[in-house]
Parts: structure tokens; C-alpha cells; sequence
């Protein structure tokens, strides 16, 4: 086990590479110049030139990316964002606590939502309760979140006056209409994906012997299906999580919290190349070890894939 | 309803020349049965027609701004009321339906084409062809769609095309693997290794063979797609990145629309509405098609 | 995976769901505003973008908060006074040569005095910074006469002097304060920068807030609340929610949309200035078509100032004049308007040699500011409608288009200007000067001797003089038409009815230490 996850950690490496010159190349030819962001509408040409000398600028491509990369192996340093002059580290742990508040509670709410009404709806296939629910969880992949978060504002927060609209500086009760946001597109996912790999399961024979032993109809489905169908079910609610934690841009942006994906977008329009950089390398990172995490689950769940881990 | 026989024809044409394949002609029947795919394609037909005709179902032009008549509320005249420049809400989302369906379509044919081709030669010659390419598909996975879909827009620039491209290169590699676990089955089969010892060319043998045997999760994967793509270009826009105005975008109308939230949301309830409305029906369909093709699912 | 384990992976998830919201809820314990009288909490647009360092920042959210913490030697009241501030007394010695007492009484927050050397390296350390240089670049030697006495000895006669020590980027840093930090290779203001104003800093969080304390030893009058908060919220709509609700007592930054709703709220209070800013669409006069004199009359007839003014700025500001507005020292308010007359515009397209228009011009605005994407929108449907040129919107982010208007991409594009000074110089040098380049200002291209003349003088002399300069060279930038005027900005805020003594400074310098609440 140890092995396996030692291996997977090591194959990140070549990934990580990979990205960090992929958004390195995408930010290098971005039209804007950052040193005219920081100087602003009232800058002399020289000026601006002697900024883009002294931030490296001019260098030629691989010499810039060299130096990132060497500051990154060497020293640990993954930058200072042009604007601020503070270290990226401390620009983006400065974000993440809302943004990983915002993924958890997000998360918490689909499984919560989703798992059960997947369930119910396999084991009561075609049911109303079924196809009600199955229709409601397409209405929630097709709702665009920004719209829903629009909504849920006008009538929680402008309407009912029950709720903040925004920011997150009312504990608890400022991550409600968040975390609905991003946890109904979430719920519907998982739902349909509980559903249909229940369905997968009570279907196959073991189950119909189980039954056959006169064991209670709840408990099958509890104990038998739900053990064999939770293998794709944690690999979406591992994908969705990862993918809360960095694409919950829009989101955030309805919300006005200030998360890493909003860092990320107002980098992009500064051109605020190290904060970009260094950015979505973190959420690469994050991403892929959720879904290693979520791999290792598995052999938790399921002790056959455990012996190929060897 | 006229429109409804138009649906009908409109995906009788393009099955038509399949029916010597069986499986088509069943998937089809089987489709057909399914009530709630049908309102999907019924939805979805609408919608072309829509942005075909465009100029003569919309009352107004898309721009056609009346400053002295800004906000008004939904009234007989129009009947979704009007924006901030006094344009009509309801003849923008008409001409925005065009917007959207050149987005959805065009987005995923870049990324079925690239996205298919790469994975048809990953999957083909192996080895390191395979290793290279789904090392990068590796790579384009690691960073979150929505990212990844801005950087680009933000390195090529705002407009149209250039989102159409950003949000294509993000689903590249859902094709690739689609394509590339297909090929992996098709590939050492008889018929396969037969057209090889006649010296049929590699390319003749992904065109013939492997391409049709792969079409129907591309197929599936794509009626999705383009819900996706619709859904990824509206947010860009949403966060300023979209195409140019005055084009009506449906989500840089919500964009724009967010300002008069509180005094005049109908603003951006409609365009809302036509874009959860779009993506439904095409979710709609792109399951009915899914549990048609895909027999396992089939109950 | 037995029911007795299922039951553990739900517990483990409800145990996480609590961790975080406990975290939540005890991370979020300093929100107030509206009952505590001991925290003022103001909310602002912008994220500061630059270290609290008044010479190495120049955005306008960095400034505010530079502001609370930093003083200058003289001070620009509300009013657009020059007052005194940390100089007792001032006065003009000769042409190039400015003569300041400082105060006996000034300590840093670290309980440093305020000394003469603090102010020679702090104005010496600002006219060298790449960012501020257009503010403090023509001072050329600070001389130490005596213990309070310096002189300012600049490069060239330059009148507006004191407006431009009144700008923050003038502000007073303790010497042995910076020294120290750029020594260690810090950069300054990160942690924890120094000033003599009446709030010092204690804590910053990227995107959320920054908090002050009072300055317990200020010099001046100490405020009477304890605690400052100034919070980032970009939403223009979430903002004035936020002061609606008592969340904040004052809301800066307030958004057209929000303007009509806040001013018929019975439980806020709308404060309006006239500020110094301009806001125009430039064009490129290098242009094929907008070289032609005419051509650029005729849009300028043919764009409804009035109607933007009313219907998309919500009747923040008014119709501009000309390049620098009624509040500015050395408007001239006799100048030629263009006041929309689609006939008139014809004529000189016309005698242009384009009846009927048949040419395209690119219109750029930069996607952060929906004002200028709005008002893209109004004049490119005009302009196509009443003039017959094709107009295509260019919305791009802003370092972007300050490099496409700056190497003449853009034909046409919508900016502002703010004569933060308060001094006709600075509102008309940088942008219509044919030696200021287009990345200083004149993204015109504008070139003409009589202007660069006229500004030469009004730079040299004084009095009537210098004031008659600036009249005339308005009413020739108007005739030669280089900017579609727009309009002349307002500052808005809203404050909760607690709020008293808060005075908005039309240069955007609010300072927050005479706030009371009642």
C-alpha cells in the first residue's frame, strides 16, 4: 500500500511539470503587460521598461521559466505576486480557508442530499418517488449555479432578509446559501450515479440470494448493494469535491468571497503571472491528491482492490 | 404541431442511411419510446428553428436600444421587458439562441475531432504514441475546466471564436479516452487484423473500423457536450470573458443583468431560464440516447 | 464495508461538516458594525493591490488605506485647500526652491520622532519609484537647512508644487523604519508599516479586510472610536445589501444601479461630491479617419452626453465641459459645447468626404468597469445608426488595453482621468502635452504647438498669467476635439444615520479619524 501510494505521488511529478509549463506557456503569450498594470494609466515608456527589466520580463521564455522552476526546487519559493510584493504562498493561504469552507460544505450538502435519494430511488425504481426525484436532479445539473446563486439571493437575502448575501462573515449561517449552490449541481450528480450503480448491483445474483436466505428487504439493500455500489459513488463525491475546490469561481464570484478561484481570475486580468502560476499549480496539486485520496478509499471499501495495491 | 413532424424528420434524415446497421434502427425505436428523451429533441429542435428564424420570430433587433424606455417590466409589448439600454429581453434571447447552439456545436466538434483523433492514435500505435498523448490528457485533467477555459480565453483573447476554442481544448480529453478504450477493444479483433494482411492503410482501418465502432459513446458523450459547453461559455462570459457586445449571449446577459437584481430581475430571469431550459432538454435527450445505445443500462 | 462501518464514514462526515463550521464561526468573530461604537467599518470595491508603502503603490483601494496610516506635509482639504499638515508653515523662495518648517510634536508609531532627515528620504525615496514618479519625479535635491527647516528644490519652475505634496504618494515614512525592512531585502509595508496618522495598522487578509487600531498618541485629535476595519466587497449590489443591513456603517464605491435605491432608504444617508475626474472617449488622432479634425466634431455631435449622463450613469456626475471639470483650478467655463445635433454632425462628415459614413472604427472599453462597456455599447449603435460608421467593441481586460491604447491599437476608447491635484497641470499635461508619451497619458496621439506652449507657460508662471494660459488652451483642446467629453465624476457614499462627521474628499483621500457616532 505504502508502495502504491509512494507510486501514484511520484507520477504526480511529470503531471505537475506538465502543468506548470502548460499555464507558464498560456500566460507567457498573453497579450497585457504587467508592468503597465502596475504602473498604471500615467507611466513613460521607460519606466515601464526599466519595471519589466527589474521583474525579469524581458528574459527570454526558458530563461523565466528556469528561474520560477529553480525557485520552486531550490528554495521552496513559488514567487511574489507582482501587485503586492507578498509571497504566493501567503496570497493564496490567505484565500484557501474559504474556498476549502465553501468545497467541504458544498460536498457535505450533496452527499447528504444525494446518496439518499439515489438509494431510495434504485430501490423503489420507477416509483413517483423515482422519477420525481430523477427529474428534479437533471433540473439541478442544467440550473446554471451563477443563475441559481442569483436566485437564492434575491429571495433569502433581498426578499426574506433570512440570510447574508454574500461574504463569509456570519459563521455558519453566511455558508447556507453557498453551500446549496454548489451542493445541488453536486447532489444531482451523485444521485444519479447512486442510483444507477445501486441499480447495477441489486441486479446482480448474490443479492437475489441474499434474499432468497429470507433476510429483510432494508437490510440488503443497506448492507449487500450499498458496500458494491459505493466504489463509483466515493469516486464521484471525490471528483466533485476536487473539483469545488478549484472551479468554484463563479460561485465565488456571485458571492463576493474571496476564495482562490477568485484570486485566480482577478490574477488573470492583472496579468499577475506568479500568482497564476502559482496558483493553479496548487490547485493541481489539491486536485490530483483528492483523487489519490479517493483511490486509497477504495481500498478501504474494498479489500480486493487493496491486493492489486501490493 | 407542425413543429413536432419537423423533430421527426429532422432526425429521420441523418438515420436514414444507417439502416443497414441493426443496431441504429433499434437504438432509435427504443428512443423513440422514451417520452422524456423526446421532449428533450422536441426542446432542442425548437430551439434550431428558433435560431434559424430568428429574424422573424424576434419582434425587435437584438440592439435595438431605446435608452428613454430602459427596465421596463414584462408588458404585452415586450414580453419580457426590456434592459438597460430599453432593448428587448425576449428578442435578444431569440438571437442569442444562435450564440449558444454555435458555441455548443462548434466547441465540441473541436473537441470530439482533436480530442477522437488523439485518442484513435494513442489507442492505435500504443506504446509511446499512448504513453505521450494520455500523459498530456493526464496534464489538461489536473487543472480545473473553468480554469483552464479562462487562462486560455485570457492568452487568445475575448470573442466567440476564441471561446468556442478555450472551452473545445477542455474537453479534448474526455474524448481521447472515450475513443482510446474503444479503439484498445476494436483494435486486435478479427476484421481488424484481417484488413491489415490485406495492406489496407492504418488510416483506412481508424476510418472503416474503429471510428463507427466508437461512435455511439461519442455520440453520447457529445449530446452532453454540448449542455456542458453552453453552460462553460455562459460563465465565462459571466466573469467578463465572453464574446463582444452587443452580441446577445445568454450569460452575459445574466452578467450585465446582475447590477438590477434587486429593483428589475426579470432582467436576468429569462435569460436564466432559456439557458436551464436549453441544457435540460439537451440532458434530457443525452440520457434517453445514452440508455438507447448503451444496452447494459437498458432495463 | 459492513453497516456498522457505513455508520463510522457518516459520523467521520458529520464530525468534519462541524470541524468547519466551528472554524467558520470562530474565524468570523469581528464582523460588526452598526451598534458597536467602537468599530467603524467601512467596505470598499477594491482589493489593495500594492504593500502599504505610499511610494511604491498607486492603486486607489492601497491609497485609502495609505491615507489612515500615512501623513504629508500639507494637506488638500475637502474644499481643495492647501493646508498644513506635518510642515508648520511653507512658503515659495524662488523659482525652483520651496521652504517647509516641519512639526516639533510628530511621532511615529514605533515612537520614533518625526525628523527632517524622515522627510527628506521619504520625498527623496518617492520622486525615484517608478510608480509614483509623475507625482514627486520633478523634485529634484531635499535640502536639511536646520533642525525643522527643509528645502525643495525641483527641476524646473513648477507651480502646482503643493498639490503634489498634498497627493499621498508624498506621504512620511520613518527612515530607520524602511532602512531597516529593505536591508533584511523585505519589501516594505508587507507586515507592518509605520506612518504618524491617526490609525495604526494592525492586520491584513487578501481580499477580506484591514484593520487599524487608534493612534493613542496622534499628534492631531485622536478619533474617538477604538477599532477601523476597511473590507473588500466587489459586488456593487452586496456592497449596499452590507450597509442596508447595519453589516458595515459606511459603503464607498457606490454603484450607478444602487444610486436612486440607497437615497429613498429612510435608514441611510447618501453622501455626493463633485470629485476631479473626467471621464471621455479618447481618439486615436493618428488615425486614418480620426486625424481628420471633422470627423472627430462630428462624433463628438453625434454622442448624447446628456443621455448617457441621465440614463446609464443614473445621473452620477455631469455632462463634462471640457477636459477637466468645474472643481479644478483653471476650468474655463465658457467653452464651445457640443451639444447633440445629428444634422451638424452630417454636415462635417460630409465635408469630410463620408456622407454616409461607409468606414470601421474600433471602440474599446476594459472589461472591469461596466460603465465603460455601457457606454461602448450606447455609442457604437449611435455612431452606426446616425453616422453610418461601423463600430465593433473591443472589451478587454485592462492590462490589456492600456498596451492597445498605448501603441495605437485602438481607435477609439473610454477612459477617466482624475486630477487628483486639484491643479489644471495635472489634469491636462501628462494627456495633451505632444512631448508626454502615450503611456503617461496622451493616448490621443494629441500634437500641437500652441497647447504645448500654452501648458509651458502655465507650468513657469503664475497668477492671472498662468491662469489665462489655462483658459485658452481648454478652448483649444475643445475646438480640436481629441476626447468626446463625457462627464465629470462624482465620489457617492452611503453611510448608516449613526454616522456623523464622515466627509468625502473629492480626491478620494476620505480620512475616517473624525467620524463620530450619535
Amino acid at each position: 500500500m505504502h508502495k502504491y501510494i509512494l507510486k501514484r505521488l511520484l507520477a504526480l511529478i511529470p503531471v505537475m511539470l506538465g502543468v506548470s509549463l502548460i499555464i507558464f506557456t498560456m500566460m507567457y503569450f498573453t497579450p497585457g503587460d504587467p508592468a503597465a498594470m502596475m504602473l498604471g494609466e500615467s507611466a513613460p515608456p521607460e519606466q515601464r521598461e526599466a519595471l519589466r527589466e527589474e521583474l525579469g520580463l524581458n528574459d527570454p521564455f526558458w530563461i523565466q521559466y528556469g528561474n520560477w522552476l529553480r525557485g520552486i526546487v531550490l528554495e521552496g519559493d513559488i514567487g511574489t505576486s507582482y501587485t503586492t510584493r507578498r509571497d504566493v504562498a501567503d496570497e493564496i493561504m490567505d484565500r484557501f480557508p474559504a474556498t476549502l469552507q465553501l468545497a467541504v460544505s458544498g460536498v457535505v450538502v450533496a452527499v447528504v442530499l444525494g446518496v439518499p435519494i439515489g438509494i431510495i430511488s434504485a430501490t423503489r425504481q420507477y416509483s413517483i418517488f423515482d422519477n420525481v426525484s430523477m427529474f428534479v436532479a437533471l433540473l439541478g445539473v442544467s440550473m446554471p449555479n451563477f443563475w441559481m446563486a442569483m436566485l437564492l439571493i434575491l429571495l433569502f437575502a433581498v426578499n426574506l432578509q433570512w440570510l447574508p448575501s454574500s461574504g463569509l462573515n456570519h459563521g455558519f449561517r453566511s455558508l447556507i446559501l453557498p453551500a446549496i449552490t454548489l451542493g445541488t449541481g453536486a447532489a444531482a450528480i451523485i444521485a444519479r450515479m447512486t442510483r444507477s450503480s445501486m441499480l447495477e448491483v441489486i441486479r446482480q445474483d448474490y443479492i437475489r440470494t441474499a434474499r432468497a436466505k429470507g433476510q429483510v428487504e432494508s437490510k440488503v439493500t443497506n448492507v449487500h448493494a450499498l458496500k458494491n455500489a459505493l466504489i463509483p459513488i466515493i469516486t464521484v463525491i471525490g471528483l466533485q469535491f476536487g473539483g469545488l475546490l478549484g472551479g468554484a469561481v463563479l460561485t465565488e464570484t456571485v458571492f463576493s468571497i474571496p476564495g482562490v478561484g477568485r484570486l485566480m481570475v482577478e490574477s488573470i486580468g492583472q496579468r499577475n503571472f506568479p500568482v497564476v502560476q502559482g496558483g493553479v499549480l496548487f490547485i493541481a496539486i489539491t486536485f490530483s491528491l483528492v483523487n489519490l485520496l479517493v483511490d486509497i478509499l477504495y481500498a478501504f471499501v474494498d479489500p480486493r482492490i487493496k491486493s492489486q495495491y501490493k | 404541431m407542425s413543429s413536432a413532424n419537423l423533430s421527426k424528420q429532422a432526425v429521420a434524415l441523418p438515420t436514414a442511411p444507417m439502416k443497414k446497421r441493426s443496431p441504429w434502427v433499434a437504438a432509435w425505436k427504443s428512443l423513440r419510446r422514451n417520452k422524456a428523451a423526446m421532449i428533450g429533441l422536441f426542446v432542442i429542435v425548437l430551439l434550431i428553428i428558433t435560431a434559424i428564424f430568428a429574424e422573424q420570430i424576434a419582434p425587435f433587433g437584438y440592439d435595438d436600444q431605446n435608452l428613454v424606455n430602459r427596465l421596463q417590466p414584462p408588458s404585452a409589448e415586450h414580453i419580457f421587458g426590456t434592459d438597460n439600454f430599453g432593448r428587448d429581453i425576449f428578442s435578444r434571447i431569440v438571437y442569442g439562441s444562435r450564440v449558444s447552439l454555435q458555441v455548443g456545436f462548434i466547441a465540441v466538434g473541436i473537441g470530439a475531432i482533436a480530442g477522437g483523433a488523439l485518442g484513435a492514435i494513442a489507442g492505435f500505435y500504443g506504446r509511446h504514441a499512448d504513453n505521450i498523448i494520455m500523459r498530456i490528457m493526464d496534464i489538461l485533467l489536473a487543472i480545473p475546466g473553468i480554469l483552464l477555459a479562462i487562462s486560455i480565453v485570457a492568452s487568445l483573447g475575448p470573442g466567440l471564436t476564441n471561446v468556442m476554442i478555450a472551452v473545445g481544448i477542455g474537453a479534448i480529453p474526455g474524448y481521447a479516452r472515450i475513443v482510446r478504450a474503444s479503439v484498445l477493444i476494436v483494435r486486435d479483433q478479427e476484421f481488424v487484423e484481417a484488413a491489415r494482411s490485406v495492406g489496407t492503410s492504418d488510416f483506412r482501418i481508424v476510418m472503416k473500423h474503429i471510428i463507427p465502432n466508437s461512435l455511439a459513446p461519442i455520440i453520447v458523450q457529445a449530446t452532453l457536450g454540448v449542455a456542458g459547453a453552453i453552460l462553460s461559455a455562459a460563465g465565462l462570459s459571466f466573469i467578463g470573458l465572453g464574446i463582444q457586445p452587443p452580441a446577445p449571449e445568454w450569460g452575459a446577459m445574466l452578467s450585465e443583468g446582475r447590477q438590477f437584481l434587486r429593483d428589475n430581475p426579470h432582467v436576468t430571469t429569462f435569460p436564466g431560464l432559456a439557458i436551464m431550459v436549453v441544457i435540460f432538454a439537451l440532458n434530457l435527450f443525452g440520457d434517453g440516447l445514452r440508455d438507447a445505445l448503451d444496452p447494459r443500462l437498458k432495463q | 464495508m459492513s453497516a456498522k462501518n457505513l455508520k463510522k464514514l457518516t459520523l467521520l462526515l458529520s464530525l468534519a461538516f462541524v470541524a468547519i463550521l466551528s472554524l467558520v464561526a470562530c474565524g468570523t468573530t469581528g464582523s460588526t458594525g452598526g451598534s458597536d461604537q467602537n468599530t467603524l467599518t467601512v467596505a470598499v470595491q477594491g482589493n489593495p493591490g500594492n504593500p502599504f508603502d505610499p511610494h511604491n503603490s498607486n492603486d486607489s483601494a492601497t491609497s485609502l488605506l495609505n491615507v489612515q496610516m500615512f501623513e504629508t506635509l500639507v494637506f488638500q482639504t475637502e474644499d481643495l485647500e492647501i493646508v498644513p499638515m506635518l510642515a508648520e508653515s511653507f512658503e515659495q523662495i524662488d523659482d525652483v526652491t520651496w521652504e517647509f518648517v516641519i512639526r516639533d510634536d510628530v511621532f511615529f508609531h514605533n515612537g520614533e520622532k518625526l525628523t527632517v532627515e524622515d522627510v527628506a528620504f521619504s520625498l527623496d525615496r518617492g520622486s525615484t519609484s517608478n510608480l509614483v514618479a509623475e507625482i514627486l519625479g520633478m523634485i529634484q535635491e531635499v535640502q536639511v537647512i536646520d533642525e525643522h527647516t527643509v528645502h525643495i528644490i525641483t527641476e524646473y519652475p513648477f507651480a502646482p508644487l503643493l498639490n503634489h505634496l498634498a497627493h499621498p504618494a508624498a506621504s512620511i515614512v520613518n527612515k530607520m523604519d524602511v532602512e531597516e525592512v529593505e536591508a533584511a531585502g523585505g519589501v516594505y509595508g508587507l507586515d507592518n508599516p509605520v506612518g504618524t496618522g491617526p490609525f495604526v495598522f494592525e492586520s491584513f487578509s487578501s481580499g477580506d479586510r484591514t484593520v487599524f487600531s487608534r493612534n493613542e498618541n496622534y499628534w492631531g485629535e485622536a478619533p474617538v472610536f477604538e477599532e477601523l476595519v476597511v473590507r473588500t466587497i466587489t459586488d456593487g449590489s452586496t456592497r449596499a445589501m452590507a450597509l442596508e443591513t447595519g453589516e458595515i456603517d459606511i459603503s464607498l464605491d457606490v454603484v450607478p444601479a444602487e444610486v436612486s435605491r440607497m437615497d429613498s432608504n429612510p435608514d441611510v444617508e447618501l453622501l455626493r461630491r463633485a470629485n476631479l475626474s473626467t471621464n471621455y472617449i479618447g481618439f486615436n488622432t493618428q488615425n486614418e479617419y480620426l486625424s481628420d479634425v471633422r470627423i472627430r466634431q462630428a462624433i463628438s455631435y453625434a454622442v448624447d452626453t446628456e443621455a448617457i449622463v441621465t440614463h446609464i450613469m443614473e445621473n452620477i456626475g455631469i455632462p463634462a465641459q471640457g477636459p477637466i471639470g468645474p472643481n479644478v483650478w483653471g476650468f474655463n467655463e465658457n467653452l464651445h459645447q457640443y451639444d447633440v445635433d445629428f444634422d451638424r454632425a452630417r454636415e462635417l462628415m460630409a465635408e469630410a468626404g463620408y456622407p454616409d459614413g461607409g468606414f470601421s472604427l474600433s471602440l474599446w472599453a476594459n472589461s472591469e468597469t461596466q460603465a465603460r462597456i455601457d457606454i461602448a455599447t450606447n455609442v457604437a449603435r449611435v455612431l452606426e445608426d446616425e453616422l453610418g460608421i461601423n463600430v465593433t467593441i473591443n472589451q478587454v481586460a485592462w492590462s490589456e488595453y492600456l498596451i492597445a491604447t498605448e501603441n495605437g491599437e485602438a481607435d477609439m476608447f473610454i477612459l477617466g482621468w482624475g486630477t487628483i491635484t486639484g491643479d489644471a497641470d495635472y489634469g491636462l499635461w501628462s494627456l495633451f502635452h505632444s512631448s508626454s508619451p502615450a503611456g503617461a497619458g496622451n493616448r490621443s496621439f494629441y500634437s500641437n504647438p500652441e497647447v504645448d506652449r500654452l501648458l509651458e507657460l502655465g507650468r513657469s508662471t503664475s497668477g492671472d498669467e498662468r491662469l489665462q494660459a489655462y483658459l485658452d488652451v481648454q478652448e483649444i483642446i475643445v475646438e480640436d476635439a481629441p476626447w468626446v467629453f463625457i462627464n465629470n465624476g462624482e465620489v457617492i457614499a452611503g453611510t448608516l444615520l449613526s454616522v456623523q462627521g464622515f466627509v468625502l474628499n473629492p480626491t478620494n483621500a476620505h480620512r475616517f479619524s473624525n467620524v463620530h457616532f450619535e
